[in-house]
C-alpha cells in the first residue's frame, strides 16, 4: 500500500516536535533542518513497512527524501516497479 | 493547633515540568490565594525526617533518633507542620491573602513522606501529563540548566540513558500520586495538563469549586500578564505569557526505536492514568536495531552529500537587467 500524502504530513508535523509552518509537497524536509536524521531513519523503516519494499542504500538520498513531493515520487516510481 | 486561616493550604504536587508551575501561577491570580515561587519547605521537611533501614528493618533517621530520646514522632512532626504552617500563615498575611499554596517542583518525589507530615491538613492538587511528554521537557529542561537535580540523578544513576531514567522516574511519581489518591480521594483533585492547557478557565473553575473558592472572572489573562517571578521557579513556565496546547504531543518526535524503549516502562502508568498506551508496530528484534543502525549510517551520508554537493556548486550567475 502506498503512502499518502496525508500520512506523510502527519509523520512530518509529529517529527518536527514544534508548530510547522506552511508545508507544501515542495517543502525541503531534512536539509532544512525542519526534522532530523532520526526521523529519516523512521521515515525509511514506516515506507519499508507499508510499502513492502526495501529501500536500498543508494535510494537514501535527499533526492529521494527530502520534500514530500520527492518522496512520494519515490514510493510511487518503486511500487510500480515492484508491481511489474 | 490555631490557625488564623481556615480553609485547608494547597500543596500542587505533580512531577516536574507537569504544568505545576502553570497552574501554581493560576491560583496565584486568586485574590484569595498566595501560590508564590518555590520554598522548597515540604521536601525539605520531607528530607528532615528521612531514615535509612539498617540492619533488622531498623529506620536510622531523626525520628526514630529523637523516639528513642523521649520526644514522639507525632511530637516531632507536629513541630515540623506547625513551622512551615507559621512560616506561610505569615507570607499570606503580609501579602493580603487568606489561604496558601505551596508548590516546588521536586514535591512529588517526597510525596509519601509530605503526606506522612501534613496528613489531611493539605488539599492536594495533582498535577498530571503524559508521561513521555513530561519526558522530552524534562530533558530538554535539564540540559538548559546543565544538570540533573537530586531526585532525577538518582534515576539518571541508574539508567544511562536520561529518557529511560526519566520514564521510571515519571511512574515511581505517578504511583505515589496514585496512593494519595486512593488513601484521600476528597482531599485531592486531578488536573490534567492536556486539559489545563486546551481549556484553562473551565479546568480553573472546576478546581476552585473543589477548593470552596470563587470564581473571578480575567483569572487567566491576568495571572499570566503579571510581571516578575516571585521566588524560585521553573524558568521555562514564567516566559509563558499565553496559555496554549503546543507542547501536548511532543513525544511523538521521538524517534521509533527510543519509543520502543520507553513504551514498556510507561505503558502500565499512561493506561492507568487514562492515557492511551503508546502502540507500535512490529518488535524491536536485534535485526530491525541493526536495519535502524545502517539506516541512519545511510541517513547521515546523504544529508553529508548534499552539504558538499551545494558547497561545490558554483554560485548562480547575477540575472542581468
Amino acid at each position: 500500500m502506498p503512502l499518502t500524502r496525508e500520512q506523510l504530513v502527519k509523520f512530518v508535523k509529529e517529527k518536527a516536535g514544534g508548530p510547522v509552518g506552511a508545508l507544501d509537497d515542495d517543502t525541503a524536509l531534512f536539509s532544512s533542518g525542519l526534522i532530523d536524521s532520526f526521523s529519516m531513519v523512521d521515515l525509511i523503516t514506516a515506507i519499508e513497512r507499508e510499502c513492502k519494499f526495501r529501500v536500498a542504500a543508494t535510494d537514501v538520498s535527499l533526492d529521494n527524501l527530502d520534500s514530500i513531493g520527492k518522496i512520494l515520487r519515490f514510493v510511487n516510481a518503486r511500487t510500480a516497479v515492484q508491481a511489474k | 493547633m490555631s490557625h488564623e486561616i481556615r480553609k485547608p493550604p494547597i500543596a500542587i504536587v505533580g512531577f516536574p515540568r507537569s504544568g505545576t508551575t502553570l497552574l501554581r501561577r493560576l491560583l496565584d491570580a486568586h485574590p484569595h490565594i498566595d501560590s508564590p515561587g518555590e520554598s522548597y519547605l515540604l521536601s525539605a521537611c520531607a528530607r528532615f525526617i528521612h531514615a535509612d533501614r539498617v540492619v533488622d528493618g531498623v529506620e536510622a533517621g531523626v525520628l526514630g533518633g529523637l523516639e528513642l530520646l523521649g520526644t514522639s514522632r507525632d511530637e516531632v512532626t507536629g513541630r515540623l507542620r506547625k513551622l512551615v504552617f507559621d512560616l506561610r500563615d505569615e507570607r499570606a498575611r503580609r501579602v493580603g491573602k487568606s489561604r496558601w499554596a505551596e508548590k516546588t517542583a521536586i514535591d512529588g518525589f517526597h510525596l509519601d513522606a509530605i503526606r506522612r507530615i501534613f496528613a489531611d491538613e493539605l488539599t492536594y492538587v495533582c498535577v498530571i501529563r503524559h508521561g513521555l511528554d513530561v519526558c522530552v521537557s524534562t530533558l530538554e529542561w535539564c540540559q538548559r540548566i546543565e544538570s540533573f537535580p537530586a531526585e532525577l540523578h538518582r534515576y539518571v544513576a541508574q539508567h544511562s540513558q536520561p529518557l529511560v531514567a526519566f520514564a521510571h522516574a515519571w511512574v515511581d511519581v505517578m504511583q505515589a500520586l496514585e496512593r494519595l489518591q486512593q488513601d484521600g480521594r476528597e482531599r485531592t483533585f486531578v488536573v490534567r495538563y492536556e486539559h489545563l492547557v486546551t481549556a484553562p478557565e473551565d479546568v480553573l473553575r472546576e478546581l476552585l469549586e473543589h477548593l470552596g473558592e470563587t470564581w473571578v472572572e480575567g483569572l487567566v489573562d491576568g495571572a499570566l500578564a503579571s510581571g516578575l517571578p516571585d521566588g524560585f521557579g521553573d524558568w521555562k513556565a514564567y516566559g509563558r505569557v499565553t496559555v496554549d496546547a503546543r507542547s501536548v504531543g511532543r513525544w511523538r518526535s521521538l524517534s521509533d526505536g527510543t519509543l520502543r524503549q520507553l513504551a514498556p516502562i510507561v505503558n502500565p502508568t499512561l493506561s492507568r492514568w487514562g492515557y492511551d498506551p503508546i502502540d507500535l508496530d512490529g518488535e524491536l528484534t536485534q535485526a530491525v536495531a541493526l536495519r535502524r543502525y545502517e539506516l541512519s549510517l545511510l541517513a547521515q551520508r546523504a544529508k553529508l552529500t548534499a552539504r558538499n554537493e551545494a558547497e561545490v556548486r558554483p554560485p548562480a550567475e547575477p540575472q542581468a537587467n
